[in-house]
């Protein structure tokens, strides 16, 4: 096991017919990298432009990630450094990984050190699915929830790390804004002075040849709803009567607005984690659970801002997975993804108020057929396709009471490694 | 080290640093200005305030560029201002020259905005004279009133025997997004942006004793439309007075999301109340909250997102 791979997740079958990469190594330093080039498909493509410009188009071909790591690994230092390059949103250069670390050692080399002090660009760790490494997921991406917790797996900050025994711990202060996995995404620098604290306290065992990992998680940060700038003065045109024409009246002065402060506010979430790893003659089984209940953590799908709603907005998250190995050759799995963004919204309803379902639950089944080692010297690769069958809200039927929206969505993935 | 960490505290403290403060969250800002954190030592043989001009005591939340001038007494050197008993401290800015026309005065000129920390309803303003030494002449109190206009109620936050309007209703959301409030009538006429009335149509247009029609419900602003962002962020359906009985759908239109990520809004119905004592209040009697992502902006040309209902007795 590398330094570098220290506090990802340690549980052997999450290499299923992968490994780690062959890699180029000399004097310590080692060159590896992956690209994952896809075909995707989704119910919500239309040969149209969204209101705003953007295509809604999504059948197409594109490189998802394509990564080039240089890390480096000595007795007392390491460091990561990776860029990745994809077509996501365009085509796109970024760096993913850049930080150095102090490390204390583990006599057994196969075991965790005991001490990793980490500064720069680094995993949050958070959960499972959040410091797995997009190399390893066996899923297209993240689940839902994790996806909107953390729009990106990697922060700016200082990471402490290291395990004792089964004993493992991970802990953190970082900016509290992600940097977008999507490349191209919008820029974020932080815009708060106080910094998330994020953690998480683990155990990893193998009793026989199975294995078993598990944590639990934390985080408290501060969210921020940004103030308005001013505005300058303006004409609106309201056709009070609807006959499309100018009329006495119908010309209302907008006054300039002035700007309005932007306010901090609290946001908290606690998670666990569960891992389970079953080794048969057909492979390894891996059963991966993981929930997460959270206050305004949500920063990318429905961004939670208390400051308007007037009302903290609480968060539940959480999936099942199954993965399993066949025989070297190939893997099957299914994963249940559930994520509330808002489990207190309420609707009204003769008079009442009663809870809404703001849910949105995703079954995704995999299947796909690994490149066996060896076949192509210092080369990995696997081939899987994903169905996610997505139930939500989003859609509005012809009254505009919200229903489920057709965005179902496949993708053939084509994973090669060095 | 201790000496090396007491030495940068000392420089630290010695620098003479100001701390500097937008002041966002005062009731009123003035941006040319200073916001004092202290009290300035009140002399009562201090400088004076004595003359004012202001074009309105009607001020409205976020409004903008607004001007106080007049003239001091010819020893003070600023001219500070607040709100009584809101906000954190006095807002200064120098005095201008001696007034030829006024011997022995200077003039002053405040330009200023009033911020979302100021609560509709009348409130006093205070202007003072601020001397060479720092400390302010007696107050000059101006009784002002603060309204809201995302909340059109005719005044009733100044003077509560003014009616408010019978019906209104309104959406707020926290992202800079087109988004608008569509309101069903019972008679099935959709007030929306581009049917702003209650109004039915005749022929070519609504006739124009309709339109007035104070039962008529009127939609006040198409906030951030086309995505000019007016900083408001809120839009409202007004009936001044009570319309026809029946059921009210409302319904949340995000135009376009304007490149965010989606938003989250809140829908709320207010009522005219008279009290007792023959004034009159605009009371909410009911709101609900919800989310829109960008996916779902419609360009106006779906149905919109049902919201929830009012029924008018």
């Amino acid at each position: 096991m590398r330094v570098g791979d220290v506090g990802r997740a340690e549980i052997a079958p999450t290499h299923i017919g992968f490994g780690p990469g062959a890699g180029v190594s000399q004097w310590g330093v080692r060159l590896s990298g992956y690209i994952q080039s896809q075909y995707q498909w989704s119910q919500l493509s239309e040969d149209q432009i969204q209101q705003g410009g953007a295509t809604l188009n999504q059948n197409r071909f594109m490189v998802r990630r394509g990564r080039l790591r240089i890390s480096g690994d000595w007795k007392w230092a390491a460091f990561d450094f990776e860029l990745d390059g994809s077509t996501t949103r365009g085509p796109f250069v970024g760096v993913r990984q850049a930080n150095a670390s102090f490390v204390w050692r583990n006599p057994d080399a196969a075991r965790p050190p005991y001490l990793m002090v980490t500064a720069g660009l680094t995993e949050a760790p958070f959960g499972h699915e959040l410091r797995l490494g997009q190399r390893e997921m066996m899923f297209m991406e993240r689940s839902l929830g994790s996806l909107a917790f953390f729009p990106g797996p990697v922060d700016v900050g200082v990471r402490v790390r290291g395990g004792i025994a089964a004993f493992r711990y991970d802990l953190a202060i970082m900016n509290g804004t992600p940097l977008d996995d999507r490349a191209g995404a919008r820029n974020t620098t932080d815009p708060t002075r106080a910094p998330d604290y994020i953690g998480r306290f683990g155990f990893a065992a193998r009793p026989g040849k199975h294995a078993l990992s598990g944590g639990v998680s934390l985080l408290y940060g501060t969210g921020f709803h940004r103030g308005s700038e001013a505005t300058k003065n303006k004409l609106e045109w309201i056709d009070l009567n609807e006959n499309g024409a100018i009329d006495t009246g119908e010309l209302v002065a907008v006054p300039g607005q002035a700007a309005t402060p932007s306010v901090n506010f609290r946001r908290w979430a606690v998670g666990a984690d569960f891992q389970v790893g079953l080794r048969s003659k057909a492979g390894w089984t891996q059963i991966l659970a993981e929930g997460t209940i959270a206050s305004n953590l949500d920063r990318d799908l429905i961004v939670a801002d208390p400051v308007v709603v007037g009302a903290d907005l609480r968060e539940l998250h959480g999936y099942v997975a199954v993965i399993q190995e066949l025989f070297g050759r190939a893997v099957v799995g299914a994963r249940y993804d559930y994520y509330d963004p808002n489990t207190d919204l309420l609707d009204r309803r003769r008079g009442e108020f009663v809870p809404k379902a703001a849910a949105i639950h995703t079954i995704s089944p995999i299947a796909g057929a690994l490149l066996p080692p060896g076949w192509i010297p210092g080369v990995r690769g696997r081939l899987v396709f994903q169905y996610d069958a997505v139930l939500d809200s989003l859609g509005r039927d012809s009254r505009g009471v919200p229903a489920n929206l057709k965005n179902d969505q496949f993708i053939i993935r084509l994973q090669g490694e060095f | 080290m201790r000496a090396v960490l007491l030495a940068f505290a000392l420089i630290a403290a010695c620098t003479g640093e100001v701390e500097q403060q937008i002041g966002l969250f005062e009731p009123i800002r003035v941006p040319d200005g200073e916001l004092l954190d202290d009290e300035p030592p009140l002399a009562e043989a201090g400088p004076k305030v004595t003359s004012l001009d202001t074009s309105s005591g009607i001020l409205t939340v976020g409004q903008k560029g607004r001007l106080l001038s007049g003239r001091t007494t010819e020893d003070a050197h600023a001219i500070a201002v607040r709100f009584d008993g809101l906000g954190s401290g006095w807002w200064v800015r120098p005095v201008q020259d001696k007034n030829p026309m006024f011997p022995g005065e200077r003039d002053f000129q405040l330009r200023h905005d009033i911020g979302g920390g100021a609560p509709p309803g009348v409130h006093t303003l205070l202007l003072a004279a601020i001397d060479e030494a720092g400390r302010r002449g007696p107050a000059f109190e101006l009784e002002v009133c603060v309204r809201d206009d995302g909340l059109p109620d005719n005044l009733n936050a100044c003077d509560a025997a003014i009616p408010p309007p019978a019906l209104v209703i309104t959406l707020e959301w926290d992202q800079d997004v087109d988004l608008d409030l569509v309101v069903e009538t019972p008679g099935g006429k959709k007030i929306a942006h581009a049917t702003p009335t209650s109004g039915e149509k005749v022929e070519t247009e609504v006739p124009s004793g309709v339109v007035k029609d104070p039962s008529t419900g009127r939609l006040v602003r198409d906030s951030n439309a086309g995505c000019a962002i007016d900083g408001r962020n809120s839009e409202s359906v007004v009936f001044q007075e009570p319309p026809a009985r029946g059921t009210y759908l409302i319904y949340a239109d995000l135009f376009d999301a304007c490149g965010a990520p989606g938003t989250l809004f809140s829908a709320a119905v207010y009522r005219r109340v008279e009290r007792d004592d023959g004034t009159f209040a605009l009371v909410e009697d009911a709101r609900t909250g919800g989310a829109l992502v960008d996916l779902q902006a419609t360009g106006g040309g779906q149905t919109p997102l049902y919201v929830m209902a009012s029924k008018q007795p």
